[in-house]
C-alpha cells in the first residue's frame, strides 16, 4: 500500500509541482482578466470618426446633425447609468436615492432622454449623486463621441463642384494632409442633389470594414426620408413618434426555472453545462494524452524494470491512472473552488448592475445543480475508460510513433459524436440525444448536455451503471493487456498483438 | 523443499521452468546460493540469465518449479529485501540525482527522511556529492550509471541481485563497480551478479552457475570446473618434443605457440618420469608444468553454443 502511495505521490507531483501547471493555472484567470481589460481599453480607445459632409441638396446637413446630438445624449445616459450601477450606494432595496430622471432605466426611451436633458444632465446628476457615492468614485464622467462632423477644410470649401471638392478631400482621407488639431479625417459623406429620388449616398473612406459610422448615415437619412413619406400621407412627425415607439417584448423564461425572473441567469444557467461538457472533453482528452506520454517514457527510457522490482505491475498501473486523474480533478477543482469562493466573498453584491444576474446564473447554473458531482463522477469514468486503453497502448510502444496507430482511430471515434451534439442541444430529450446517452463512450458528455432539461432520472442511473460497467471491464482487460506488455520490446504494437496479449 | 525456510541459501531455485509458448527459455534449471557470498550467472546472450532472474524477482511468473528467496517461497513478500539492477535500466531524466535515489528506496518501504539521507550519504561515499540537486539528464552517462546503481543498494538490501552490472560501464568504473561489490560482501550482504565477461566472475565469485539454452552445465567454485577438465601439461623447449611420446601415460602432444607444446596424459602419469625421459633425450626445458584453464575456456567448453565451439 505504501509503495502504491508512493507511485501516486510521485506521478501526481510530477505534474502538478511545475512551473507549466502554474502557469496553466494563471493563465485562464490571466486571459479572462486580459479580455476585461481588452474589453475595457477597446471602449475607451475606439477612435473618434470625423467626417464631413458634402450636401448638395442643402437639406439633411441638419438631419445628420440632429441625429449625432440624440446619439450624444444616449451615450451620455448610458455612462450615468453605468456610473450609477459602480459608485452609487444603492438602498436596501436595491434601488437609488436619486430622482427620477437619474435612475438607470433598462431601456432608452425618448421620455427618459427628455427628462434626463431637462433635469440638467450628467452634471446635475453628479451633484445629485454625490453625498450617495462609494469611496473612490470619480468626480467625473468623461462620454466620448463616437462620430464628430467637422466643417470641410478650407481648401477644399473654397472649391464649388463636388467631384473637385472630393478630390481636394482625398489627400486628408489618404492621411497626406490633417485636419485641425492634427485629426485624421475618417470619411467624406456626399449627397447628391438627386438624392430623394435616386436615394443613393457615396461614402468616401478607406476603411471599408468600419462600417459603423456608415449604417449611422444610411439610417438617419433614411429615417428623414421615411419621416417626409410619412408627412405626404398627412401623418404628423409626432404620430409617427408614437408609432414607432410601440414596443413588443417576448420574454424568454425556462419552464423549470420558473421562479427565476431574470432571463439574463436563465441563458447563462444554460450555457454553463456546455462549457463543462467542453471542458470535461479537452480534461480527459489532455490528462489521458499526459499517460500515454509518461508511460512510453517509463517504457523508452527502460525504468519500468526497475520499478517492477519494487512495485507488481497491477500497482503500477493503479499508481499511474490514480495520480493522473489527481491531476486532472485538481485543475477543475482550483478554477471551480476558484470561482465559488469568489462568488461567495464578492457575491452580488460587489458588481450590482448588469452583471449581478450574470452571477445569480452562474450561482443558478452551476453551485445550485447537480452538475459539479456529475462532472467529478464522468470525469473520473470518462477519463479511467479512455486511460486504460492509452496505458496498454503506451506498455506496448517503445515512442509515441508507435502508439500512433492506436491513438488516431481511438480520438476520431472519441470526436464522431460532435457533429450530433447541436442535435442534443435542441431537443436534449430527444432520439439522438437518448441514443448518445446509452453509448458508454459518450454517456458522460450527452448527460452534461441535457441535465439542463431535466431527462428521466433512470436514464442518468442506468447509463452511468452501464458506463461504469463499462470502464470496469476495459479496465481490467486494459490492465492484463499492460501487465503483460510492459516488459515486451522490439516492434511496435500492432492491432493483432494486441489482440494476442488479451487473448494469452 | 518448496516450503521449507531454508535459513543458510540466501536464494534456491527447484526444478524452474518458463516457457513462451513452444520456446523454453528456462529449463528444470536447480541452484542455490549461500548467504554471504557472490555468485555468477555466466551464460551466453539469449541463455536464459535474464528471464531467471525476472522469475527469481517475480517480474514474470515461472510455468514451473519453485523458488525460495531470502526464507520466502514468495519472492514477492521479501522484495523489499533484495536489490535488483535489471540489464534494461534507466532513470527519470528529469528528476535530481538525490530525489531518484531516495524514491527508489521508498518504494522498497524506507521512510522519506531516513531515505534521503541515505541517498546522501551514498553520493557523498561515491564521489557525487556535488550533483546531489542535479537533475538526471545533466549528468554523464557514467554517473548516471553510479546513480542507478545507488538506488539499487540505498535501502541496504540483504541480496543484491544485478543483471549485466558492468556492461557499459568504462574500465575506470568497472574496478569501482569490482570493489563496490567485494564491499558490500563483506559487509554480509549476499550478491548474484549476471555476466558474459569472465574476468569479472573469475575476480570476484566465490560460486558460480553456468547456463546454456536454458540449462544448467555447470554449478560451484573456480577450482572444481578446472577438476573437471582434462589435465594437459605445458612443456616449453626449442627441441623437437615427439620422442616423449614414448614414455607411458603420455597420449599426444600438440605444438602451441613459440616453442610451447600440449602434452596431454593420464591423470595418473608421473610427471618425474616425462622430466628424466626429456633429459636424457637431450630436449632442452625452458618451462614444465600443469595448464591452469581460465574461467574463459572453461565457459567456451561448457557454456558455449555449438558454432562458437566450432570457431574455437
Amino acid at each position: 500500500m505504501n509503495a502504491l502511495l508512493q507511485l501516486i505521490s510521485h506521478e501526481y507531483r510530477k505534474y502538478v509541482f511545475t512551473r507549466g501547471f502554474l502557469l496553466l493555472i494563471l493563465i485562464v484567470p490571466m486571459a479572462m482578466m486580459f479580455g476585461i481589460f481588452a474589453q475595457q481599453f477597446n471602449s475607451s480607445s475606439t477612435p473618434i470618426r470625423h467626417f464631413v459632409v458634402i450636401d448638395e441638396t442643402g437639406e439633411f446637413l441638419p438631419v445628420i446633425d440632429d441625429a449625432l446630438n440624440a446619439r450624444r445624449i444616449a451615450d451620455e445616459i448610458e455612462s450615468w447609468d453605468n456610473y450609477v450601477f459602480q459608485w452609487v450606494k444603492a438602498d436596501a432595496e436595491g434601488s437609488y436615492p436619486l430622482i427620477q430622471p437619474f435612475q438607470p432605466t433598462a431601456e432608452l426611451t425618448p421620455q427618459r432622454e427628455t427628462a434626463f436633458r431637462t433635469a440638467g444632465g450628467i452634471e446635475a446628476g453628479l451633484r445629485e449623486a454625490r453625498p450617495h457615492l462609494r469611496e473612490g468614485a470619480p468626480e467625473n464622467i468623461i462620454v466620448r463621441a463616437r462620430y464628430v462632423r467637422v466643417e470641410i477644410p478650407a481648401d477644399a470649401a473654397s472649391l464649388i463642384n463636388t467631384d473637385d471638392r472630393v478630390s481636394a478631400l482625398l489627400p486628408y482621407l489618404n492621411s497626406k494632409k490633417m485636419l485641425e488639431n492634427d485629426k485624421a479625417l475618417f470619411a467624406v459623406v456626399v449627397i447628391p442633389e438627386n438624392y430623394r429620388t435616386a436615394r443613393e449616398i457615396t461614402f468616401w473612406t478607406n476603411n471599408l470594414l468600419a462600417s459603423d459610422l456608415r449604417n449611422f448615415i444610411g439610417g438617419t437619412t433614411g429615417e428623414a426620408l421615411r419621416n417626409d413619406a410619412f408627412a405626404e400621407l398627412g401623418v404628423t412627425a409626432d404620430q409617427v413618434d408614437v408609432v414607432r415607439n410601440i414596443r413588443s417584448q417576448v420574454i424568454p423564461r425556462k419552464a423549470d426555472q420558473a421562479e427565476q425572473t431574470d432571463s439574463i441567469a436563465a441563458t447563462v444557467s444554460t450555457v454553463i453545462p456546455l462549457f463543462l461538457t467542453y471542458f470535461l472533453f479537452v480534461m480527459v482528452l489532455s490528462v489521458g494524452g499526459m499517460l500515454l506520454t509518461n508511460t512510453v517514457e517509463e517504457k523508452s527510457n527502460k525504468i519500468v524494470e526497475v520499478l517492477l522490482s519494487s512495485v507488481s505491475a497491477g500497482q503500477l498501473m493503479a499508481g499511474k491512472l490514480i495520480g493522473l486523474a489527481l491531476v486532472g480533478i485538481t485543475i477543475p477543482a482550483i478554477f471551480i473552488g476558484g470561482s465559488f469562493i469568489a462568488i461567495q466573498f464578492l457575491g452580488t453584491n460587489a458588481a450590482p448592475g448588469p452583471v449581478a444576474p450574470l452571477i445569480e446564473g452562474i450561482q443558478a447554473g452551476l453551485f445550485d445543480s447537480p452538475l459539479i458531482p456529475l462532472f467529478f463522477l464522468y470525469f473520473i469514468l470518462g477519463y479511467l475508460l479512455f486511460a486504460s486503453i492509452y496505458l496498454a497502448v503506451g506498455a506496448l510502444s517503445e515512442s509515441i510513433q508507435d502508439a500512433q496507430s492506436f491513438l488516431v482511430p481511438m480520438t476520431v471515434l472519441l470526436m464522431l459524436p460532435l457533429p450530433f451534439l447541436t442535435m442534443v442541444i435542441q431537443d436534449p430529450n430527444g432520439i439522438v440525444a437518448r441514443v448518445l446517452t446509452f453509448i458508454p463512450l459518450y454517456t458522460p458528455y450527452a448527460i452534461m448536455l441535457r441535465i439542463p432539461a431535466q431527462p428521466p432520472v433512470w436514464e442518468i442511473v442506468a447509463a452511468s451503471a452501464l458506463l461504469l460497467i463499462t470502464v470496469s471491464y476495459v479496465v481490467f482487460t486494459m490492465g492484463k493487456i499492460y501487465r503483460r506488455g510492459v516488459l515486451s520490446s522490439g516492434a511496435a504494437p500492432s492491432w493483432k498483438l494486441f489482440f494476442g496479449l488479451l487473448r494469452r | 523443499m518448496a516450503d521449507n525456510i531454508d535459513t543458510t541459501s540466501a536464494l534456491s531455485v527447484n526444478r524452474l521452468t518458463k516457457s513462451y509458448g513452444a520456446f523454453t527459455a528456462v529449463n528444470d534449471l536447480d541452484f542455490s546460493v549461500q548467504r554471504g557470498e557472490i555468485y555468477g550467472f555466466l551464460g551466453q546472450n539469449g541463455a536464459g540469465k535474464t528471464t531467471t532472474l525476472r522469475m527469481i524477482m517475480d517480474i514474470v511468473p515461472p510455468t514451473s518449479g519453485t523458488i525460495n528467496v531470502i526464507g520466502s517461497t514468495s519472492p514477492r513478500k521479501v522484495r523489499r529485501r533484495i536489490g535488483y539492477l535489471p540489464e534494461e535500466r534507466g532513470l527519470y531524466r528529469k528528476m535530481k540525482a538525490q530525489d531518484t535515489i531516495a524514491y527508489f528506496a521508498r518504494l522498497k518501504g524506507m521512510g522519506a527522511g531516513p531515505a534521503k539521507r541515505r541517498a546522501g550519504e551514498l553520493l557523498d561515499e561515491f564521489g557525487l556529492g556535488e550533483f546531489a540537486k542535479a537533475k538526471v539528464e545533466t549528468l554523464s552517462k557514467g554517473m548516471a550509471q553510479k546513480v542507478q546503481l545507488l538506488s539499487t543498494i540505498a535501502h541496504e538490501p540483504e541480496l543484491l541481485i544485478l543483471d549485466e552490472p558492468f556492461s557499459g560501464l568504462d574500465p575506470v568504473n568497472q574496478k569501482v563497480l569490482e570493489t563496490m561489490i567485494s564491499d558490500l560482501r563483506d559487509t554480509g550482504t549476499t550478491i548474484v551478479f549476471s555476466t558474459h565477461v569472465m574476468e569479472h566472475a573469475e575476480r570476484l565469485c566465490d560460486r558460480f552457475l553456468m547456463i546454456r539454452k536454458g540449462e544448467k552445465v555447470f554449478e560451484g567454485t573456480l577450482d572444481e570446473a578446472r577438476a573437471m577438465e582434462e589435465t594437459t601439461l605445458i612443456l616449453q623447449t626449442p627441441d623437437d618434443p615427439l620422442p616423449l611420446l614414448e614414455v607411458p601415460g603420455v597420449l599426444d602432444i600438440l605444438a602451441q605457440d613459440r616453442g610451447r607444446y600440449r602434452l596431454v596424459i593420464h591423470d595418473d602419469v608421473d610427471r618425474q618420469a616425462i622430466l628424466a625421459a626429456a633429459l636424457s633425450e637431450s630436449i632442452r626445458v625452458e618451462f614444465f608444468g600443469e595448464e591452469e584453464q581460465s574461467l574463459h575456456d572453461i565457459f567456451f567448453r561448457l557454456a558455449g553454443a555449438p558454432e562458437t565451439e566450432a570457431a574455437a
